[in-house]
């Protein structure tokens, strides 16, 4: 992971706040626990580490959730080679977080903290879920801000420089019949302070370097449009786990002060094989422009200057599979509902405008990305 | 790359609002929609990992907030 990747995540984690209630209707979630293993590989770059969730209801309408997550990081990705050396990394993350249940209204509050030997984040997000029209319609309500501190290690005269991210978000779903979802979601983001990376510099015109220079304030949107819809082989109604298979596609359009827009489109498709077995499949389509500042060589009396990858204009592409295993009416020591699933994911980047300064070609990356889950109720 | 029309995009979002009053799924006819397979990113690990590397590699972010579409059975 690239410095500037590792501020964009540790900045992005009240994203991941989200999804935490993503999956969730106006329901307080039951008793559960989640252990994950993690894994990305590409690009002269690996991440790894275990995570875990575990839920516990209280009083029938109110539940706690806490988490923790590890990534260990090895890079020597093209900007850490060609500007730095390798280096190794660890960092960590805690949730906490209480929901309540009220008048069919499910208000959750969350924290999150990371920390890193350069960067620190901490998140507060609220979110609010509500059921209307007999349940067909459920209103998603989600904001959050994080607190983050920017360092440069090896560097203490650098200091901490703030960097702060504020996101509101909201979304609708509606069941449209009963075979039937949409969802529609809105969020902006908007960031200030320190947004760049204290490592990088940029190729100037004419021979020589110059260090990344970014604005100190960014705001973008995002428009989502997401479906779902189950079918059976013999299009009969019957409800035999074994014959459901269901197809979802999601859409998403992204624009933001920096020039960048992107489109993505993702189809996943999932079906049960038997009554333990769920197998799905999914492709993802990726294309985004450029930032007004970036460029793979600059003039060096521009202001502001970005040499990030993630900045330039690029298409990527994901394919992946899962397999999920689910032992029906399997019980353990008085635990219950386990399932195992494991995933992969190759993905496929090919940049436009960004050269790999070993061989003055175009850079092209490829990656694995794995993950592996138990999870039980208890 | 063309942007987008904002407007177009809030009248999309006006119309399936307005859907919700049209749609009369009952309780007792939700069990398809109840299944694992028709709720959008129901494994949160997974979905927090795929997030956290798109994060990583892409300059974009942002919209997979929304919630909704589970059984309404309690």
């Amino acid at each position: 992971m690239n410095r500037t990747a590792r501020v964009r995540v540790a900045g992005c984690i009240a994203l991941l706040a989200g999804v935490c209630g993503a999956v969730e209707a106006v329901e307080p979630p039951q008793d559960e626990t989640l252990v994950g293993y993690n894994l990305y590989s590409g690009g002269g770059l690996t991440v790894q580490g275990p995570a875990l969730i575990v839920k516990k209801e209280l009083l029938n309408r109110m539940s706690v959730t806490a988490g923790a997550r590890v990534d260990l990081v090895s890079s020597a990705s093209v900007d850490v080679v060609t500007q730095a050396s390798p280096y190794k990394e660890r960092r960590t993350e805690y949730n906490l977080g209480g929901t309540v249940l009220y008048d069919e209204v499910l208000t959750g509050v969350d924290y999150i903290q990371s920390r890193e030997s350069d960067y620190t984040s901490d998140t507060v997000s609220v979110r609010m879920t509500h059921d209307l029209f007999d349940r067909n319609t459920t209103v998603n309500l989600h904001v959050s801000h994080s607190w983050d501190k920017v360092g440069k290690n090896n560097d203490p005269s650098f200091g901490w420089k703030d960097f702060n991210r504020t996101i509101y978000a909201g979304g609708l779903t509606q069941s449209l019949t009963q075979r039937w979802l949409v969802q529609v979601n809105y969020e902006a983001t908007a960031d200030s302070g320190f947004i760049n990376n204290p490592y990088r510099s940029v190729y100037t015109i004419g021979g020589g370097t110059a260090p990344e220079h970014y604005p100190d304030a960014r705001t973008g949107q995002a428009w989502v449009l997401r479906t779902g819809y189950g079918f059976a082989p013999d299009s009969t109604d019957e409800l035999s786990p074994g014959q459901r298979s269901s197809i979802q596609f999601d859409y998403r359009y992204y624009q933001d002060t920096f020039d960048i827009q992107s489109h993505a489109a993702r189809v996943l498709f999932q079906h049960y094989v038997g009554t333990n077995w769920l197998f799905g499949t999914s492709y993802r389509y990726h294309r985004q422009s450029a930032a007004s500042f970036y460029g793979d060589r600059l003039p060096a009396t521009q202001l502001y200057k970005a040499r990030d990858k993630e900045l330039s204009q690029y298409s990527d592409h994901w394919i992946g599979a899962s397999l999920q295993y689910k032992p029906i009416g399997f019980t353990w020591a008085g635990l219950s509902n386990f399932y195992v699933e494991l995933s992969y994911d190759f993905l496929m980047y090919d940049y436009d405008n960004f050269t790999d300064p070993r061989t003055g070609e175009l850079y092209s990356l490829r990656a694995h990305v794995l993950h592996t889950s138990l999870g039980f109720n208890y | 790359m063309r942007r987008v029309p904002i407007g177009l995009l809030w009248v999309m979002l006006i119309v399936l609002v307005s859907a919700g009053g049209c749609a009369a799924v009952k309780p007792w006819e939700r069990e398809y929609l109840a299944d694992k397979i028709m709720q959008f990113d129901p494994d949160t690990l997974r979905a927090e990992w795929h997030l956290h590397v798109q994060d990583v590699l892409e300059g974009d972010r942002g919209g997979f907030n929304g919630s909704g579409g589970g059984c309404g059975c309690r």
